[in-house]
């Protein structure tokens, strides 16, 4: 059994697809924004108008003044018709791409499913993605398809003659051969049956075989498989510049919820978010959002979205809005029996992101310390909990006091008679009775930023143990040993 | 006379709690330091805040929580600390405990204390310690008290170990307050910190813990 999905005015319903409130307004769809750019689609409502394609929109809005035209947007229709084929995918793994808003599946399983129980799913997930769809069930894959186009909702059929009522324009034949089919008061598909296949190639030639071949359901061909989509963005042009967080973040919202609607329908989840945000000057803003435990809830996606864009900020509106997910298999992981597991990494990727907009990009992450003796040379790297930690080996532990560091060095005044004699800052002072170095160190003079210092570690009387050292006949005090 | 009704259901309320078992032993969380293991009678309580009062500069506080953190690593756990006035010295540490340490460089007490708020809120990470040690008086004088129970009504249903390093006794709420008093002179720059950390001077000034048994056995 074949089973077609048909999308009707899918230009137009691709284009109103995160704006389903005007589904019921009259809305045109025009290719080009100019006063005699022909229409190309209209809503229901438009046409109960008289608004219908083949108009100009000057003369849409001389019917209607309060008519709103919205360009073709190609963007929409590729996501549009990834939609279409996901769920298409969702029903069978032998989907065909037959035309814009178009799809044809082959049902090929032993135990076909009941064309109700699988129309009403598809039609509920159409619904929640805000399309309108048509579906057809029949033996072959045009019948499917002419199945599909005779109703608003669904048809199953079982043999061509339950056609017989559509008319023949159904077959999409040339303009030609139309002219001639209504002289000759053929109108529907069994009018054209009836006059018998060879009699039609006699007096229309080898055009009509076609035409009569699908109008009887002869036609068996074999579908163009797709392989299975991997592709899973959503995007929209605006039609008006974005400056605020709240429009943003509702398309943000209705983006996530088709995401995680099309990744659920091919038991996938995403495992990274890039969010990509065109400028009005042209510049683009890019974000990629690591997931640490891959997911398709949409809670757990939006609000990673939301706290960076929370703190986002830009120097110009947003004109153009993308959101592509990376999909992956959906997680099965068993922990060791010693091994700590985080509760909830993607409420820890969460946390971790407020505590980068509470106090900054740079001072959030794991530290790494630098190859180098320079002092203080460390940088932060973003945290991976998905990976367990290593033990730490103790082996690898420094000897001594751990250093309590001064950022910046405070600076002293240091008396010196062979080694320090005594320190003076602006909190600490006395006379040093113990002191060890000087640790002559120095470095990066193979790249023009040499620097080289004399360290002391000093007792102060009284006082705590310091590392003091002299650095360009400066002194300063690095840190307390605490 | 009949009594009161609502007399007798507090009679029987009372009845009650003092039949009821003493109340469990909170779970702790071993640190692997001997001293302070001991000290805090098996562990760092989970789901409560102990706090570590450091007065002196050099009392020991940063070589204890290295060590605290390098015990930590070696059990496979991660833990955060919140650096107040960004002092820590991740060479002093090392890098096989810096893998697993996450560290949140705070500028003000303010700041510090909202990432407190938010990683304990968070639950995640076993460990999450607090120093606010270098932050300046006038800072520290400025956070209200209620803040402090703020942290501990976020750890409690997270089972968490909170650990909080101060300058002065300052937390009201906490489970257990430990005072370190260590002067350690420039031998102690050649000694291995397992050393260090095993002869560090610590005492309980409070134990709320204890304090509640207390209650109860008089009580009882």
């Amino acid at each position: 059994m074949f089973a077609a999905i048909v999308i009707s005015d899918f230009a137009l319903q691709a284009a109103l697809r995160h704006e389903p409130e005007l589904r019921t307004r009259p809305v045109i769809l025009l290719a080009e924004k100019a006063s005699k750019a022909p229409i190309l689609q209209s809503t229901a409502a438009a046409r109960a108008l008289g608004i219908v394609p083949g108009l100009t929109a000057t003369q849409a809005q001389t019917r209607c003044p309060g008519v709103l035209a919205k360009l073709r947007s190609p963007t929409a229709e590729r996501t549009a018709t990834a939609t279409l084929l996901e769920a298409a995918f969702s029903a069978s793994p032998f989907v065909e791409d037959t035309a814009p808003g178009v799809c044809t599946i082959e049902l090929k399983s032993t135990r076909a499913p009941d064309p109700r129980e699988l129309s009403q799913k598809l039609r509920a997930h159409f619904a929640a993605l805000h399309l309108d769809a048509q579906l057809g069930f029949a033996p072959t894959a045009d019948l499917a398809l002419l199945a599909a186009q005779s109703t608003s909702d669904w048809r199953a059929i079982r043999c061509a003659s339950e056609l017989a009522d559509l008319p023949v324009a159904a077959l999409d034949p040339s303009p030609t051969l139309l002219c001639i089919f209504e002289k000759w008061g053929i109108r529907t598909l069994r009018e054209l049956v009836a006059l018998g296949r060879s009699a039609l190639v006699e007096r229309l030639g080898a055009e009509a075989l076609p035409l009569h071949a699908r109008a009887t359901g002869r036609v068996e061909r074999p579908l163009r498989c797709l392989p299975p989509p991997e592709i899973f963005e959503e995007s929209i042009e605006f039609e008006q510049e974005i400056e605020t967080l709240e429009p943003l973040l509702f398309i943000l919202r209705r983006f996530i919820e088709a995401l995680a609607q099309r990744l659920e329908n091919v038991w996938l989840v995403a495992a990274e978010l890039t969010l990509r945000l065109t400028l009005a000057d042209g510049t683009e803003t890019e974000r990629t959002f690591k997931i640490p435990s891959p997911t398709s809830q949409v809670p757990v996606l939006f609000g990673m979205l939301e706290t960076h864009l929370e703190k986002f900020t830009a120097a110009h509106p947003i004109i153009r809005l993308h959101l592509d997910a990376t999909p992956a298999r959906g997680a099965r992981q068993q922990f060791g029996l010693f091994e700590s597991a985080l509760r909830d990494p993607n409420q820890l990727y969460e946390t971790l992101a407020r505590l980068t907009a509470l106090v900054g990009d740079d001072r959030v992450g794991v530290p790494i310390l630098d190859p180098t003796h320079r002092p203080d040379a460390f940088r932060l790297i973003p945290a991976n909990f998905t990976a367990p930690p290593c033990a730490a080996d103790a082996a690898a532990l420094p000897l001594g006091l751990a250093l309590r560091r001064f950022r910046p060095p405070i600076p002293a005044s240091v008396q010196m008679k062979g080694r320090p004699i005594s320190l003076q800052t602006a909190t600490l002072r006395g006379p040093i009775t113990a002191a060890h170095g000087p640790m002559l160190l120095s470095g990066d003079w193979w790249e023009g930023r040499t620097w080289s210092r004399a360290e002391w570690d000093v007792q102060i009387e009284g006082g705590p143990l310091c590392r003091i050292y002299e650095q360009e006949g400066a002194w300063a005090v690095e840190g307390v040993y605490d | 006379m009949p009594l009161n009704r609502t007399i007798i259901h507090l009679h029987e309320l009372i009845e009650r709690h003092r039949s009821a078992p003493p109340p469990r032993a909170a779970a702790r969380l071993e640190t692997g330091i001997a001293t302070l293991d001991e000290t805090l009678e098996g562990g760092l309580p989970k789901g409560a805040l102990v706090e570590i009062v450091s007065a002196l500069p050099g009392g020991g506080a940063s070589s204890l929580l290295v060590s605290l953190l390098r015990k930590s690593a070696a059990a496979s756990r991660w833990s955060a600390l919140i650096d107040g006035h960004d002092n820590f010295d991740p060479a002093s540490a090392g890098e096989a405990v810096l893998s697993c340490l996450l560290w949140v460089r705070c500028r003000t007490a303010d700041e510090a204390l909202r990432s407190a708020d938010l990683l304990l809120r968070d639950g995640n990470l076993p460990l999450v310690v607090l120093d606010l040690r270098g932050n300046a008086e006038a800072e520290l004088r400025r956070i209200p008290t209620p803040q402090w129970y703020r942290l501990q009504r976020a750890i409690e249903p997270t089972g968490l170990a909170g650990l909080i390093l101060t300058p002065r006794p300052m937390i009201p709420c906490a489970q257990a307050r430990l005072l370190l008093e260590n002067r350690p002179g420039l031998a102690a720059l050649d000694d291995e910190q397992e050393i260090i950390v095993r002869t560090l001077r610590m005492e309980l000034t409070r134990n709320r813990a204890a304090m509640i048994q207390e209650d109860l056995a008089q009580a009882g």
